[in-house]
């Protein structure tokens, strides 16, 4: 067999199931690998795709209700190029108080059906934003930097109880790197005072909006290994940079799949 | 059972919603179909989210089917179609250097081949990759194509003719085709 039979046997063959994994060259990427088998033997495909397809859904624009209850987690990085690595947070429904504490001074906006809207770290709804959002404006340097300029706090967040969560997509656009995260979170069930939810995961998409190119691709599996749900009230989230951030082995961040060009942050 | 009757029962329980038969055909088909959007799209993202919306809603993808091919020809059908409808958005753009890097566990030389099948013109990357990559028989790639089974074999044969000219020197080999096209069967 020659080498062009074998180049094409090979590609016959190739699996992109798990394919983050296939970035094992480094170490974050082999750590995947073996987060992606972890997460491939208990949750399955179905349980997969069936949260990628909620998500989908929610950025093509499907409504999912006013004002839901939800949480959501963007790792990103400094949109201005300035320099530091950035987290967005954002918490409704009760925990976003956390976030005041936390000394964060950050806005974020909602995409839904195309419609951005604008929500104050207190969980309220920023009406003039909305307005702003409506006029189309752009936004300004400053307005920039009070939204994305934000260090993740050293000490990990803990999770509060939410009655509901939704799918979600959020976005954070920069002068030139735009950050998308979608969460979702697969059907609940709510026992007493618990809140439970089947393997929330987060993608987060980064796009270099200069050639539009996805520059790094982000997933976030929450799972108790073992289990087959996990508890809200369990959850520790942590930089997403961090390969494996969970304070108490509940929480793994998972996945990249290419070195990012962002510069001297990575 | 023969296997056609046996696609048409797997696709009749598809269409009821049977969760079962649904994982059954994401567990044997996804990795497939999902190889196939990589190449056609050129980026693992677009890929899954295409993937996501075939197999996410196998009920709806299956409204449609038409007894007279295998499931996993419909598929591909279906996986086609929902390209060729992404690639009509104005936004949307192939990002072809995404795709070395999302399979960087390939050897070189799968890598060299997977651009050159890349930029081979549609009408002989398509018959190449449904015949060659996916390795349908020749008469399914013609169902999913919507062309003559003969315009298949014939354009499958161009382009590994093509092929293997482009990378004669790349891969130290003798510029003549080959074909070993899996003709056999009918649906």
């Amino acid at each position: 067999m020659n080498r062009f039979d074998r180049a094409v046997r090979e590609l016959r063959h190739e699996s992109f199931v798990t394919a983050p994994a296939q970035s094992a060259r480094t170490q974050r990427g082999q750590k995947f690998a073996l987060a992606a088998v972890m997460v491939g033997m208990i949750v399955g495909p179905t349980a997969l795709l069936a949260g990628r397809r909620i998500a989908g859904k929610h950025v093509q624009g499907e409504p999912f209700g006013d004002y839901p209850p939800f949480h959501a987690f963007i790792g990103g990085y400094d949109h201005m190029n300035e320099g530091f690595p950035v987290n967005a947070e954002v918490w409704y429904n009760g925990s976003a108080s956390r976030l005041k504490s936390g000394g964060m001074d950050l806005l974020v906006w909602i995409e839904k059906g195309g419609v951005y809207r604008y929500w104050k770290p207190d969980g309220i709804l920023a009406k003039d934003r909305v307005k702003w959002a409506k006029d189309g404006r752009n936004v300004t340097p400053n307005e920039q930097k009070t939204m994305f300029v934000w260090q993740a706090p050293s000490d990990p967040l803990r999770g509060k109880k939410t009655k509901t969560l939704s799918p979600v997509a959020i976005t954070v656009k920069g002068s030139r790197y735009q950050t998308q995260a979608t969460y979702w979170a697969l059907p609940m069930s709510k026992e007493g005072s618990t809140t439970t939810v089947e393997w929330p995961t987060t993608k987060v998409v980064y796009r270099d909006l200069t050639t539009k190119r996805v520059v790094r691709t982000e997933y976030v599996v929450q799972f108790r290994p073992g289990k087959e749900q996990v508890q809200v009230n369990d959850f520790v989230y942590g930089p997403i940079e961090d390969s494996v951030f969970n304070a108490k082995n509940l929480t793994t961040t998972i996945a990249t799949t290419k070195p990012t060009p962002l510069g001297k942050h990575d | 059972m023969n296997l056609v009757r046996l696609d048409a029962w797997e696709a009749e329980r598809l269409r009821k919603g049977d969760a079962q038969a649904a994982e059954r055909v994401i567990r044997r088909e996804y990795s497939r179909v999902l190889r196939f959007l990589v190449h056609l799209t050129g980026n693992l993202d677009d890929a899954q989210d295409l993937g996501q919306q075939i197999f996410g809603d196998l009920a709806k993808v299956f409204e449609g089917y038409e007894a007279r091919c295998s499931v996993r020809t419909w598929l591909h059908r279906v996986a086609y179609r929902q390209f060729t409808n992404l690639r009509r958005r104005a936004t949307w753009e192939s990002i072809d250097d995404n795709l070395a890097c999302s399979i960087s566990s390939r050897s070189e030389d799968a890598v060299v081949l997977a651009a050159a099948i890349a930029a081979l013109p549609d009408d002989l990357r398509l018959p190449f990759l449904l015949c060659e990559i996916q390795q349908l028989k020749v008469v399914e790639a013609a169902a999913v194509l919507q062309i003559p089974a003969g315009t298949v074999k014939s354009r499958c044969f161009a382009a590994r003719q093509k092929l293997r000219t482009e990378l004669a020197e790349t891969f130290g080999m003798e510029p003549h085709p080959k074909p070993e096209l899996n003709t056999g069967g009918t649906q």
